[in-house]
C-alpha cells in the first residue's frame, strides 16, 4: 500500500510537471514548490460515486483514476463534482513517527 | 541423405518433442497438493495466494513453521495459514517495510503464538503499518533479530542463509533492504527474495553469487522487470520461479520484460498465484514435487499482468520506460 500511494505521488508529480509547461510563470513556480516536496495541487473530478466508492480521475488526463471510500469525500460531494486536491508534504509528521519507528528498533534490538 | 536415415532422425525428433511436452506439460498437472499441516521428511512450502503481495509458509520437516512475509491490510492471511494447519510460528520473517509484505504481521502475531521475528531494521520508511508491527512484537515480547548477509541458522535438517542486507544498506530503498534467504534441505535449495531490486542483486552477486544457486527462485518484487533479469537468472539458475502477484493489478505485474525471458528459457518452469491460486513446493530433500490450487493452460503463465488483466498490451520499450520511473519512484 505505501508502494502504491508512493506510485500515485510520483504520477502526480509527472501530471502536475506536464500543466506547469502549458500554464505559465506561475505554474512553474508551483511545480519548483512541488519538486521541493512543499506544496502543491492536482485538480480531479468525481467520476462516479458507486457502492460508497468514489472513483477519481485527474483532470488532464483522465485515464488516471483511483478510488477513495466515499466517506473520505467533503460532504456534499457528487458526480462531476471537481476538486483541487492539495499535496503539503509533512516532515514533522514523518519525523514523529521515524522517531516512534528508531526507538521500537532500538528496545527490541538492546540499543537502548 | 538415405530415407532410413530421415526416418530414424524423424523419429528421434519426434521422441525428444514428446519428452519436452511431459516434462513441460503434464508433469506438472499430476501432483495433487499435499494435506495441511507440516509432513514427516518434508519441506513443505506454500506460497499464498493472498492478492497483490507476498507470503510464503514453510512447514519444516522436524514440524516446525516459518513465515515469510503476511501479505497486505486486510488480506486473509490468517485464515489461509489456519486452513494449511499452522498452529504456531517458530520464526516469522518481515523481508522489508511495504504493507503489501508486513501489512497482517499484527495479525498473524495475535492469532498465532510467533517464538521470534526478523525484521530488515529499516526505519527509513516509518508507516504505520511498520510502527504498529514493531510495537506489537515489543508488547508481545517476541524475541527479535535484524539479520544480514553472513547469518544462517538451522531449525533441524533446513539450514537458512541470509544473503541480503549487507552490514549497511545499499541505498536508501526499502526494497533493497528486503531480507533475502536461501533455505537449504538436503540437496533442495529455495531462494526468497522479498522485493529486492537489481541494485541489491548486483551486490549480492558480486558478493555471495557462489550462495545464490537455488532449484527455486522465488521471483523478487512480485515480477517487475526491476527484480528479475537474465544477470539474476545466471546467477540463481533455478529450475522453478514462483510469482506472487494479483490478477489485474496496477503495477502491470508480472512485467513483459519478464515473462519474455522466462518464456524464452526451456529450463525454467513458471508457477504464478495470480492464476493458479496458492502453490505448493513438496521438497523431500531430493526432488520438489510441485501442485497449485489451480490449474490453467500453460500459454496463459507466460500472459503478462496486462494481459490477465484484459489491459492493452504495453511494448517491451515501453515497459523499460516504465522500470525506470519505477526504480526512481522506489528511490
Amino acid at each position: 500500500m505505501a508502494k502504491k500511494e508512493k506510485e500515485k505521488d510520483a504520477t502526480a508529480d509527472e501530471q502536475a510537471t506536464d500543466e506547469a509547461g502549458e500554464k505559465g510563470k506561475d505554474e512553474a513556480e508551483k511545480s519548483a514548490d512541488k519538486n521541493a516536496g512543499q506544496e502543491f495541487s492536482l485538480k480531479i473530478v468525481i467520476d462516479r460515486v458507486e457502492d460508497d466508492i468514489a472513483t477519481l480521475v485527474l483532470y488532464e488526463d483522465d485515464a488516471v483514476k483511483f478510488n477513495l471510500p466515499a466517506n473520505y469525500l467533503p460532504e456534499g460531494a457528487k458526480d462531476g463534482d471537481h476538486f483541487q486536491l492539495f499535496f503539503k508534504k509533512d516532515e514533522q509528521s514523518r519525523a514523529a513517527m521515524k522517531q516512534e519507528v528508531d526507538d521500537l528498533l532500538g528496545d527490541l534490538l538492546g540499543q537502548k | 541423405m538415405k530415407k532410413s536415415t530421415r526416418t530414424l532422425l524423424l523419429l528421434a525428433l519426434i521422441v525428444i518433442a514428446l519428452i519436452f511436452f511431459y516434462q513441460r506439460c503434464l508433469k506438472r498437472k499430476e501432483q495433487p497438493e499435499p494435506t495441511p499441516g507440516p509432513i514427516a521428511g518434508k519441506l513443505v512450502v506454500r506460497f499464498l495466494n493472498i492478492g497483490q503481495g507476498d507470503s510464503q509458509v514453510l512447514q519444516l520437516p522436524n514440524g516446525q513453521t516459518i513465515l515469510i512475509d503476511a501479505g497486505d491490510n486486510g488480506k486473509p492471511t490468517v485464515q489461509l495459514l489456519r486452513d494449511y494447519g499452522v498452529q504456531e510460528i517458530d520464526l516469522a520473517i518481515g523481508t522489508h517495510p511495504h504493507a503489501d509484505h508486513i501489512g497482517q504481521m499484527v495479525e498473524v502475531m495475535r492469532a498465532f503464538k510467533v517464538k521470534e521475528f526478523w525484521d530488515a531494521g529499516f526505519a527509513n520508511n516509518p508507516t504505520k503499518t511498520y510502527r504498529d508491527m514493531l510495537a506489537e512484537i515489543k508488547k508481545q515480547g517476541i524475541k527479535f533479530a535484524a539479520p544480514r548477509r553472513g547469518d544462517s541458522r538451522d531449525f533441524g535438517e533446513v539450514k537458512l542463509q541470509v544473503l541480503n542486507p549487507a552490514a549497511s544498506f545499499i541505498d536508501d530503498s526499502p526494497n533493497n533492504a528486503s531480507i533475502v534467504v536461501r533455505v537449504t534441505y538436503g540437496k533442495n535449495r529455495l531462494l526468497f527474495t522479498g522485493d529486492a531490486e537489481i541494485a541489491a542483486w548486483r551486490q549480492m552477486i558480486e558478493s555471495a553469487g557462489d550462495k545464490l544457486h537455488a532449484d527455486l527462485l522465488k521471483a523478487a518484487h512480485h515480477g517487475s522487470s526491476n527484480g528479475t533479469n537474465k544477470d539474476i537468472l545466471d546467477a540463481v539458475r533455478p529450475s522453478i520461479i514462483t510469482i506472487s502477484c494479483a490478477a489485474g493489478n496496477d503495477y502491470h505485474h508480472p512485467h513483459p520484460r519478464v515473462v519474455n525471458l522466462l518464456k524464452r528459457d526451456n529450463n525454467v518452469r513458471v508457477y504464478r498465484t495470480d492464476l493458479e491460486g496458492t502453490i505448493t513446493a513438496l521438497c523431500d530433500g531430493n526432488t520438489i514435487e510441485m501442485s497449485t490450487e489451480r490449474q490453467v493452460d500453460r500459454a496463459m503463465l507466460y500472459a503478462t499482468g496486462d494481459e490477465v488483466a484484459g489491459k492493452p498490451q504495453s511494448s517491451d520499450d515501453g515497459g523499460a520506460m516504465d522500470a525506470g520511473k519505477r526504480s526512481r519512484r522506489s528511490r
